[in-house]
């Protein structure tokens, strides 16, 4: 009896030995950065077609909005440097640290690698806080980015009356290209709602829309362009639009809601297609 | 009655002879650790073995147990080896001192030592790609404390069994900067600042006196 009590407790013994390890992140290297507005200090979203590094083949951040984001450093070398592009503008980031040390964690973890001296070397945004240097690895905020006003943005709506009614609509856009030089973020196939950048070189800007059922129809708007210097320190004079009216299109209607330009864009125009 | 028997009891015990314990040591166990052997045939990972041994000074025992103790772990992206080798020494004390068996009930304490040396190699990273980086540790030292009990039984005239359970604490660790280790050969997974371990040991008495 007492020796069937021994090789029962052996094995008992023997199931409470065979640990398993936790695989938590513990690593520190990530830099979040979050984005603001630089007029009222608000989270700015953006629309990122793809954030990327150098020395990666990854794609951070792939169509995807988001006002902070977090980006890893890399452990194999001593700056990381990211190229966020988003659908209106392209930035740089170069970040400099050192590697303290490097720990094997787990077969399902991997290595967990402990940075300091965090510096943020180089870049090109409007403006940017380093709200701390320090590096942990819960998520936090290393850098707030501040972007200049964007001031060509007009915001189009589709709308169509039903009875009475006014409601959205939805369209299915093929393309979209304007008079000048421009670029366009379309979220979807299919919207309601559509952001058109101005040109700030002309009094008017025209836009052509193909829509799926292959029909195509445009607007033309005209506007008053005025000097911005208010925040002249970050970003040089800004060009500020008005008196936002429409000259031409093909469509049923085009009823302007609001002739000034506000950012993020309010509806400017309202189209009945 | 009860009187009586009081009385009787009070009147043997003034004739009980009280021995004096003999500290001289009657006998030296040597065995093995079961777990590591059965763990080394079952876990890919894991290469070692461990010798325990330990004498009687009445009911003291100076406990020693050297080991060897191998880990090495291969994915897509790493490869970590790790491999030293590992002592402890002590004290149990036993606390079933008229057992007629001799057999063994014990709290001790142990000092533990180990010296190894680990390999890291990045073959790939997630996120960076193909790196084929290997960072070393070489002769690292690390020490610690431990608090132990469990139990020996006599299973035949030389053949013993028993366990010992251990709660690990004050894990010291004297290494480079720059790699930090993953595993203490004898102790465990080095992050935890303390841990339990636990051993099944087989071994065998030599008498070298005979107990009184």
């Amino acid at each position: 009896m007492k020796k069937g009590l021994w090789i029962a407790f052996f094995f008992l013994a023997m199931g409470s030995c065979l640990d398993e390890p936790d695989c938590l992140d513990m690593s520190n290297g990530f830099i979040g950065i979050s984005f603001k507005k630089m007029f009222d200090g608000k989270a700015d979203t953006l629309v990122f077609i793809g954030v990327q590094s150098p020395e990666s083949d990854s794609i951070f951040f792939s169509y995807t909005r988001a006002t902070a984001i977090t980006l890893p450093l890399n452990p194999f070398a001593m700056q990381t440097r990211y190229d966020l592009e988003g659908v209106y503008d392209t930035y740089f980031l170069e970040m400099d640290y050192t590697l303290i040390t490097t720990q094997y964690v787990s077969e399902d973890c991997g290595a967990r690698y402990i940075f300091s001296n965090l510096e943020f070397s180089d870049h090109d945004f409007d403006s940017v806080k380093v709200i701390t240097d320090n590096l942990f690895t819960a998520s936090q905020t290393n850098l707030e980015v501040y972007r200049c006003p964007r001031t060509n943005l007009t915001k189009v709506a589709f709308r169509q009356l039903i009875g009475l009614t006014e409601k959205a609509d939805t369209v299915y856009l093929n393309n979209i290209s304007a008079d000048y030089s421009a670029q366009f973020f379309i979220p979807a196939d299919t919207l309601s709602t559509l952001n058109l950048p101005l040109n700030e070189n002309a009094p008017t800007t025209t836009f052509n829309f193909d829509f799926k059922d292959g029909s195509s129809q445009s607007i033309t708007f005209s506007y008053t362009r005025t000097s911005w210097n208010d925040f002249n320190t970050w970003c040089g004079t800004l060009t500020r639009f008005s008196d936002l009216s429409t000259v031409a299109h093909d469509f049923s209607s085009a009823i302007v809601r609001k002739d000034s330009i506000q950012d993020p864009p309010l509806t400017n125009v309202a189209i009945f297609k | 009655m009860l009187v009586a028997t009081t009385a009787l009891g009070q009147s043997k015990n003034d004739s009980t002879v009280i021995k004096k314990p003999s500290y001289l040591p009657t006998g030296i166990r040597v065995g093995t650790d079961l777990i590591g052997l059965i763990r080394s045939q079952t876990d890919d990972s894991f290469l070692g073995y461990e010798v325990n041994a330990d004498v009687d000074f009445y009911r003291y025992f100076l406990a020693v147990e050297v080991g060897r103790w191998e880990r090495s772990f291969l994915t897509d992206d790493e490869k970590y080896s790790n491999e030293g080798n590992y002592f402890r020494i002590g004290v149990d004390v036993n606390f079933l001192k008229k057992d007629p068996d001799n057999s063994m009930f014990f709290f001790g304490m142990r000092y533990g030592s180990s010296t190894y040396t680990e390999n890291l190699t990045i073959i790939n990273d997630p996120v960076w790609g193909p790196v084929g980086t290997t960072s070393t540790n070489a002769d690292v030292h690390a020490g610690w404390g431990e608090l132990t009990t469990g139990l020996r039984v006599r299973m035949l005239k030389f053949f013993w069994m028993g366990y010992t359970a251990r709660y690990k604490f004050g894990l010291n660790i004297n290494e480079p900067s720059g790699f930090e280790s993953h595993d203490v050969p004898g102790y465990g997974k080095a992050d935890n600042q303390a841990t339990w371990g636990f051993n099944y040991q087989l071994l065998f008495r030599i008498p070298i006196r005979k107990q009184k």
